[in-house]
């Protein structure tokens, strides 16, 4: 006789069918489901679907299983996951199989999916240098398994995604005998990019600590180096593979995707324009004068400021213009000295990919008046062009993270300040600029307010 | 007005030089040429394409034999080469047939070069001739940068780059000098000619030095040179300072003034021992949209 378990959080749609593809099985006497304190209807669909169900005492996978493995009344037990629906026929027979024949302790069930992206970059990597006898498991993260419960009871559970490494590891290492089987084809939902971050951190952390654990301690210096090279290793191929042909515009947001400055329609809003002339007029050092500007706005309401750039007006094409360039396989940022919160609000009304300016501090919806300059707009010992304080340096910076080389970027701006970016730019566009030696240096001119012209450089 | 790729091509400026073709004819003169190649792909991990171009005589008598013949070679002077390169470029070999010139131009234009390097040859009256002419046509019509190397010119860095300024900014000598500039802590030495500083000549370098200013943080040093012809003037200067590369662009200016050096169309190039790079001088910003 069989003890079916099944862990559910918020799995209404799906727990009916999961409870009766259970009781459609030979040997299933016992059908637990452990609700992890769902928000939805879980519980009461499935003790309406007559089956056994517990209310976990706190949220994760791991306790539930292990009061599911409590309340258990067979030997061999089984668990499903709640959101899969349909399961391969004959999916318990073949997990069990093994046990009652005295083959296995415990048993793995693998699938063909369609996705595995940690399982692939982090837990197997991470196996086959600590737990090289489990480097041959195709799925180790895999959430069906069966198994006895005098073996089950021996284990520690982690409490989130490492708890079916976890278990696989506590396994091995107790000498339970340990199959893989194949139970057929399952489509699984890929999980979101925000997700795999978390998961990747938890199946990594349950490895290591398993490995820290044993006695002749598995992780050793060589094997941390190892796995930084392969980290190291991996993430360049990423890159590389992410963008082979990625190509990338980047805009200057003052003059040019506005057809003025935010700062002097600030000045002339908030009355502050002869001060902001006489900061222009005696500050010669850019990063003093960023911040003593930041300072004219200070207690100034987020809305606001928010009110004058919606005020102003863009360039009269921008929008189509930057959605063909997304077409073409751009991808299209703004570099501003200008503030994240007006870049940003500029960047959603155009539909860019991303603005990097200065952060304009608030407090209570207010701004402080200080003026927080990124990292990127710094120069390093890397900066192509050696200024301590330049776009180019932040366009450096957004072309490593995206891996774009230089060379394919084209970079649009208007003044003195875009002359660096414009000329380490694969292409530099100097637009209805007033500055005669960035006209010298672009690439091309743009005389008038009118962005189309760019499309033919793409 | 549009103009072609090739004509618009810059010299690369994100602090990174990708391709550089040496011309190979297997004489002595390859050697430096190749030796100088080596040693800016080590420091900008850039591939190096040697090329040989089989010339007529070959092709009218033993063409097929002669190529292989060819490539056998060019892939033993890869083999002898290869240990050299510590960087993460590497050596490509072809054999071309045809009109060496166009092959050339074909070459630099499909596989994107950035810089040919040329070695010149010990002292050849035809030969000078022949390559003098090369050089500048050669920078004229792919607008990349011809490096030109003697065998006394084999300093392993360009610490004092040597540009000489007339008529109107050299923007594509400045974004090469401060590649060569940002890799080599170089000082960029701008030089006209007194006679020339009017106030038009002043601005110019004025705007010059803003230039490399506005784009770089190499330092840069301006001087005004007594004499008549600036490329004789610009000599003079660069030995005396000991300079390590001069940048000049094909045009009459930098041709060697008297009447043999006329003749023997002398270019700078081979009056100096030190390395001269001819840098084809058109404006950046040709395509202008009203």
């Amino acid at each position: 006789m069989l003890t079916v378990i099944i862990p559910a959080l918020n799995e209404e749609k799906t727990i009916a069918q999961v409870i009766n593809f259970c009781r459609s099985e030979p040997g299933v006497s016992e059908i637990i489901v452990v609700d992890d304190r769902s928000e939805d209807t879980t519980a009461t669909i499935a003790r309406e679907a007559k089956a056994k169900v517990i209310i976990s005492a706190a949220r994760g996978k791991g306790i539930s299983m292990k009061e599911g493995i409590e309340a258990a009344s067979n030997e061999i037990i089984v668990f499903l996951d709640a959101d899969i629906d349909p399961y391969p026929e004959k999916t318990i027979n073949k997990l069990t199989t093994p046990l009652l024949n005295n083959e296995a302790d415990f048993v793995k069930g693998a699938f063909a999916r369609n996705a595995g992206r940690v399982t692939e970059l982090v837990a197997k990597p991470l196996l086959t240098i600590l737990f090289p006898g489990l480097s041959h498991f195709s799925q180790p993260l895999s959430g069906m398994i069966a198994g006895k419960k005098t073996f089950f009871q021996k284990i520690e559970f982690f409490n989130d995604y490492g708890v079916d490494i976890g278990i696989l590891i506590d396994m091995y290492l107790m000498k339970a005998r340990v199959q893989e089987i194949n139970i057929g084809y399952i489509e699984n939902k890929s999980k979101p990019w925000e997700a795999l971050g978390k998961m990747s951190r938890e199946v990594s952390r349950a490895i290591i600590t398993k490995a820290q654990g044993q006695e002749n301690n598995a992780l050793t210096m060589e094997n941390a180096n190892s796995l930084e090279v392969i980290q190291r290793e991996m993430n360049n191929v990423l890159r590389e593979n992410l963008s082979a042909h990625q190509k990338m515009i980047v805009f200057d947001m003052d003059d040019t995707i506005l057809k003025s400055r935010y700062i002097n329609e600030c000045a002339d809003a908030f009355g502050f324009r002869p001060k902001l002339e006489e900061l222009r007029f005696n500050e010669k050092d850019p990063i003093i004068l960023t911040k003593r500007i930041g300072l004219l706005l200070r207690n100034r309401t987020m809305d606001e400021l928010l009110h004058i750039i919606s005020n102003m007006e863009m360039a009269d094409n921008i929008i189509e213009v930057i959605q063909n360039f997304k077409q073409k396989g751009y991808l299209v940022g703004i570099i501003s000295h200008s503030y994240t919160l007006i870049a940003n609000y500029v960047k959603q009304q155009i539909g860019a990919d991303f603005a990097v300016a200065h952060q304009l501090e608030f407090f209570d919806g207010k701004a402080t008046g200080e003026v927080n300059l990124p990292s990127y707009f710094f120069g390093s010992p890397d900066s192509v062009c050696g200024h301590s304080f330049c776009k180019t340096n932040a366009l450096q910076h957004v072309c490593e993270k995206h891996n774009v080389p230089m060379k394919n970027c084209i970079a649009v701006g208007d003044n003195k300040d875009d002359r660096c970016m414009v000329a380490y730019a694969g292409k530099g566009v100097a637009f209805c600029t007033k500055d005669d030696l960035l006209e010298k240096i672009a690439y091309k001119n743009i005389r008038e307010r009118n962005f189309e012209p760019l499309l033919a450089l793409a | 007005m549009q103009l072609s790729s090739l004509q618009l091509k810059l010299v690369p400026m994100s602090g990174k030089l990708y391709n550089i073709l040496v011309p190979v004819d297997f004489t002595a003169k390859n050697k430096w040429a190749i030796a100088k190649a080596i040693e800016l792909s080590n420091s900008f991990h850039c591939n190096i394409h040697l090329v040989h171009v089989t010339g007529r005589r070959q092709r009218i008598f033993n063409r097929n034999n002669y190529a292989e013949a060819a490539l056998e070679k060019l892939v033993q002077i890869k083999d002898l080469y290869r240990q050299q390169i510590c960087g993460e470029g590497s050596i490509e070999i072809s054999v071309l047939n045809g009109n060496r010139q166009k092959q050339l131009v074909n070459y630099i234009q499909q596989y994107d070069m950035d810089l040919v390097i040329t070695g010149l040859p010990k002292f050849n009256l035809i030969q000078r001739i022949v390559s003098s002419i090369s050089i500048s046509r050669l920078a004229k019509k792919t607008n990349v940068p011809v490096l030109a190397i003697r065998a006394s010119g084999l300093v392993c860095h360009f610490k004092k780059i040597v540009l000489p300024v007339s008529g109107e900014i050299p923007m594509r000598q400045i974004r090469l000098a401060t590649l060569l500039g940002r890799a080599y802590k170089s000082t960029v030495y701008f030089v006209s000619l007194r006679k020339h500083a009017d106030n038009k000549n002043e601005q110019i370098l004025d705007k010059a030095l803003e230039v490399v200013q506005s784009i770089s943080t190499i330092p840069v040093q301006c001087f005004l040179l007594e004499g008549q012809n600036l490329a004789k003037s610009t000599l003079e200067f660069s030995k005396k300072i000991n300079a390590d590369l001069i940048m000049v662009n094909p045009i009459k200016d930098f041709r060697l003034p008297g009447l043999w050096n006329r003749i023997t169309n002398k270019l700078l190039s081979y009056g100096s021992k030190i390395p001269v790079v001819t840098v084809a001088q058109n404006n950046m910003a040709t395509d202008t949209t009203r």
